[in-house]
């Protein structure tokens, strides 16, 4: 082989080299400038799911509040079911994004070949309580395309799964709105009936002896639904005032009894329709005081 | 011949780094897509729930019988709102141009996704820059009226480059509608807490009246157990008398009275009054409680 051509075939080579280099530099450029911008909608993305998640309880509060003012008709009550139902299988869900997204996130590649069918069913069943149905596509279909986990960036990775969290939030939150509607969630039930109100602790007091009540700013409130007990024992509400009638034998007195005892009892009140299930308590003081003898 | 081959290798190498590079360019391409499409919608609701924000504003300075404070502050959001909206048509009509600039139809989705856009949104662009004047005075529009949450970053225009992919060009222009929209809706939020009446919470409180404190052994206890909503003076500045006498607060926020019975049995009444103040209206509630002092 001559010089020359030696030369020239050196030459090509190298700029071939050169040409490959550059693309490669170019191609890698394109994609950090690509997957930076990924990120920064990602960080959008996840600042509207927190937003949606406050919105989601909510809603689902309201809903639960005004099938209770409503005195929980059976008709509410199955919406109220089906609206918890909602929440549940939602909240599975997302729990698994969470978690596959913490997976990625600690630089591990776990599969996502399961997503699309979980994703699926999600939407099979929040199909049932969207208001328009026109479609009989599942509205999950390609939330997933062109996503490849083996050869994925890790930024497209969590990216991905912080946008099908929107996005299954986004069907909840249709979901949820369509029930809300059912029990006419939107209807105004402002009470605005406040008042001073004084809590006595006996109707009666001895003379000279000290009377004690609690001052209070009230707003009405409904004990429909609530379940009372006094010391354990269940107590039923009077529906004339809404509230329950203690009443208990105080035990006989025994021969080396003094002749004041001080005792209480504890009463108990369960609100079953707020958030979780609320249970006040409250004990209340009182004396086992001998008759005088006459 | 072997230089040959190995030649034609390397070809053959750096094609297959290149095309699967560019495949794998193109599937990030089009994720950011389905990004900004999602956005997209989350943007429109943000932009939703900002109507509903000053609607319902309206409704509470109506109920207060607009009050020229709360006049003033919904002319403050409503201003600031139509200033947003402004904004907002101009983000979206940037992008429209830059889709039909690049021989995209206006609808989803994009068919050349990694056109240039061209030098219209550029450093020097017009455009660019009276956006960018736009988008200064709202922020400091907020700033002066102390809306501004701490800590906000300023609002960018993106780095749009004559060279920059159009798909990143309407996902950078989606993110800034979308920061956009969570410093306005902050702001109406902190407006909101200032027009119309304050509602403020009610707590649960199980409280019980008995017939008598006093029993004799054997006899029958009665009382009644109850719930209510009430209003924790730790909450609501509020100022409680019994009989013209100041009433201490309980750790709960409700007041206690405490008096000696009259030594005289019979019939008897007190009276209880509690006095707020919330937003410049004053209200005085009154109840009178019986009850009986018996000797047992």
């Amino acid at each position: 082989m001559s010089q020359p051509r030696r030369f020239l075939i050196g030459l090509l080579v190298s700029t071939l080299f050169g040409a490959a280099g550059f693309a490669y530099h170019r191609a890698q450029a394109q994609q950090t400038a690509t997957l930076t911008c990924i990120t920064a909608l990602e960080t959008r993305l996840m600042a509207s799911n927190v937003q949606r998640a406050r919105a989601a309880k909510s809603t689902w509060f309201n809903l639960a509040t005004t099938v209770n003012k409503n005195y929980n008709q059976a008709a509410d009550v199955a919406v109220l079911h089906e609206t918890n139902e909602i929440r549940g299988r939602t909240k599975v869900l997302i729990d698994t994004l969470h978690q596959l997204r913490q997976s990625w996130q600690a630089g591990h590649r776990p599969e996502l070949r399961q997503l699309p069918t979980q994703l699926g069913q999600y939407a099979l069943f929040v199909k049932k309580f969207l208001p328009d149905k026109p479609t009989q596509l599942v509205p999950t279909a390609g939330w997933l395309s062109g996503f490849d986990s083996t050869a994925a960036p890790k930024p497209a990775a969590l990216a991905l799964l912080t946008k099908l969290e929107t996005q299954v939030r986004q069907l909840e939150a249709r979901a949820l709105q369509t029930q809300a509607e059912k029990v006419g969630t939107r209807c105004c039930f402002c009470f605005d009936r406040i008042g001073a109100a004084a809590i006595p602790l006996a109707k009666t007091v001895a003379p000279g002896a000290v009377y004690q009540a609690q001052l209070v700013l009230m707003q009405a409130a409904s004990t429909r639904g609530m379940h009372f007990s006094a010391n354990g024992q269940a107590v039923p509400i009077d529906p004339a005032t809404g509230q329950a009638l203690v009443q208990f034998k105080v035990p006989a007195a025994r021969p080396d009894q003094p002749d004041t005892v001080r005792a209480e009892w504890r009463g108990r009140a369960q609100m079953p329709w707020a958030a979780g299930d609320t249970t006040l308590e409250i004990t209340v003081p009182y004396f086992i005081v001998k008759p005088r003898q006459h | 011949m072997r230089r040959l081959f190995l030649i034609v290798l390397l070809v053959g190498a750096a094609s297959w780094a290149a095309i699967y590079h560019y495949g794998q360019q193109n599937q990030l391409r089009q994720q950011l897509e389905q990004l900004t499409a999602v956005l997209t919608v989350e943007n429109d609701l943000a932009s939703r729930t900002t109507d509903a924000a000053i609607k319902k504003m309206e409704e509470a300075a109506a109920k207060d019988r607009n009050k020229p404070a709360d006049i003033a502050l919904l002319q403050r959001a409503e201003a600031l709102q139509a200033y947003v909206k402004q904004l907002v048509e101009a983000l979206r009509t940037n992008s429209d141009q830059l889709r039909r600039a690049t021989g995209n139809k206006e609808a989803q989705p994009l068919q050349h996704l990694g056109a240039p856009i061209g030098a219209g949104l550029s450093h020097d662009a017009p455009r660019r820059q009276r956006l960018e004047r736009r988008l200064a005075t709202y922020a400091d529009t907020l700033r002066l009226l102390g809306l501004l949450e701490a800590k906000t970053a300023p609002l960018f225009v993106p780095a749009l480059e004559a060279n920059t992919p159009v798909v990143e060009a309407l996902a950078d222009l989606t993110r800034l509608e979308s920061e956009l929209l969570a410093r306005h809706t902050y702001a109406l939020q902190q407006i909101s807490k200032n027009v119309g009446v304050r509602r403020w919470p009610t707590h649960p409180l199980a409280f019980a009246t008995a017939e008598s404190i006093i029993v004799a052994p054997g006899g029958t206890y009665r009382a009644q157990l109850g719930v209510t909503g009430y209003f924790s003076a730790n909450e609501l500045r509020m100022q409680m008398t019994y009989d013209g006498r100041p009433v201490p607060l309980t750790p709960a926020g409700t007041g206690l009275v405490r008096f000696h019975a009259p030594t005289r049995p019979g019939p008897a009444t007190w009276t209880g009054t509690i006095r707020i103040n919330s937003n410049d209206r004053d209200s005085t509630f009154r109840v009178t409680v019986p009850y009986r002092v018996v000797h047992r």
